[in-house]
């Protein structure tokens, strides 16, 4: 139940994320309309990359250069499939351009997504400082 | 609830009455965590056998199928397994954080959130332990958030 909870959470911001970073592609290529078949690729993609992320994100790594191999792993392995589903959607073109061009629209959603996740966390660690002031801090 | 605190008589042994209609989880839990305070367990270091108050100790981790507990300077092993300590003491300050650690949540200065999806905690002796995230929840029931 806790799995899907965060695979949820996960799917709300990496969508979110992708849409943003679509639009802004969008509006900086100059298309005037987004074609309806855009939205369902954008949810399945958002489907899949959530589904990587999920399985590998929570994977525990316990030295520095394990943490730093584990998202480096992860981001490759979206890339990739992001580079198949984009390549599929008809999104880019297969040559070093489109290439280039996933990869970095893939580094701006992670950057998006951890980002929205990481001031979630950080509200929740207020929270639970807060209440080990009020509970233990008189100790 | 009334709160009275009474002064015994000279050569009289503290002593906590509780006049309740009922005993609840609150109350289990104080009780629990009154005992803690006084409970013991034995710790091993080197040729020593040290009884240790349950309160002194910051966290127990598992390093290579043996336990230690760490207190603010000393650390030392207890025939214990992780999860009977995670069970057995489950009622009182101390909760599993990650595979490895059960910590004494009173002993924690502040959690901070890490990158990698993690919180890190800072004790009061200043070392740092993970919280994995899969015990975060855990972690702010135990806090009644």
């Amino acid at each position: 139940m806790k799995k899907i909870g965060e695979y949820v959470k996960w799917y709300v911001y990496i969508t979110t994320s992708i849409l943003m970073v679509v639009a802004l592609i969008f509006g900086l290529y100059g298309a005037e309309e987004l074609p309806g078949e855009t939205l369902w690729q954008i949810l399945v993609s958002g489907f899949v990359t959530t589904l990587l992320t999920v399985i590998m994100v929570y994977v525990d790594a316990v030295t520095v250069a394990g943490t730093v191999m584990k998202f480096i792993g992860h981001y490759a392995c979206l890339c990739t499939v992001m580079i198949v589903l984009g390549g599929w959607f008809g999104w880019i073109n297969l040559n070093v351009r489109g290439i280039v061009l996933m990869v970095c629209a893939v580094a701006a959603v992670y950057v998006l997504a951890f980002g929205a996740y990481y001031i979630i966390d950080l509200r929740a660690a207020k929270q639970m400082n807060q209440r080990l002031k009020e509970k233990y801090g008189e100790e | 609830m009334k709160i009275t605190i009474e002064t015994p008589k000279q050569g009289e042994e503290d002593e906590i009455i509780l006049r309740c209609a009922s005993v609840d989880d609150r109350l289990l839990k104080l009780i629990q965590s009154f005992r803690s305070e006084r409970d013991t367990l034995t710790g091993y270091m080197d040729d020593r056998i040290q009884k240790l108050a349950l309160g002194d100790i910051f966290y127990f981790e598992a390093v290579d199928n043996k336990v230690y507990a760490y207190t603010a300077k000393q650390v030392y092993e207890v025939h214990k397994k992780l999860y009977e300590i995670g069970e057995e003491y489950a009622n009182t300050d101390f909760l599993r954080i990650s595979k490895a650690i059960v910590v004494n949540v009173s002993k924690i200065t502040y959690i901070r959130p890490m990158l990698n999806g993690r919180f890190e905690a800072k004790l009061k002796n200043g070392e740092k332990v993970i919280i994995s995230r899969q015990y975060v929840q855990a972690l702010k029931e135990k806090l009644d958030l």
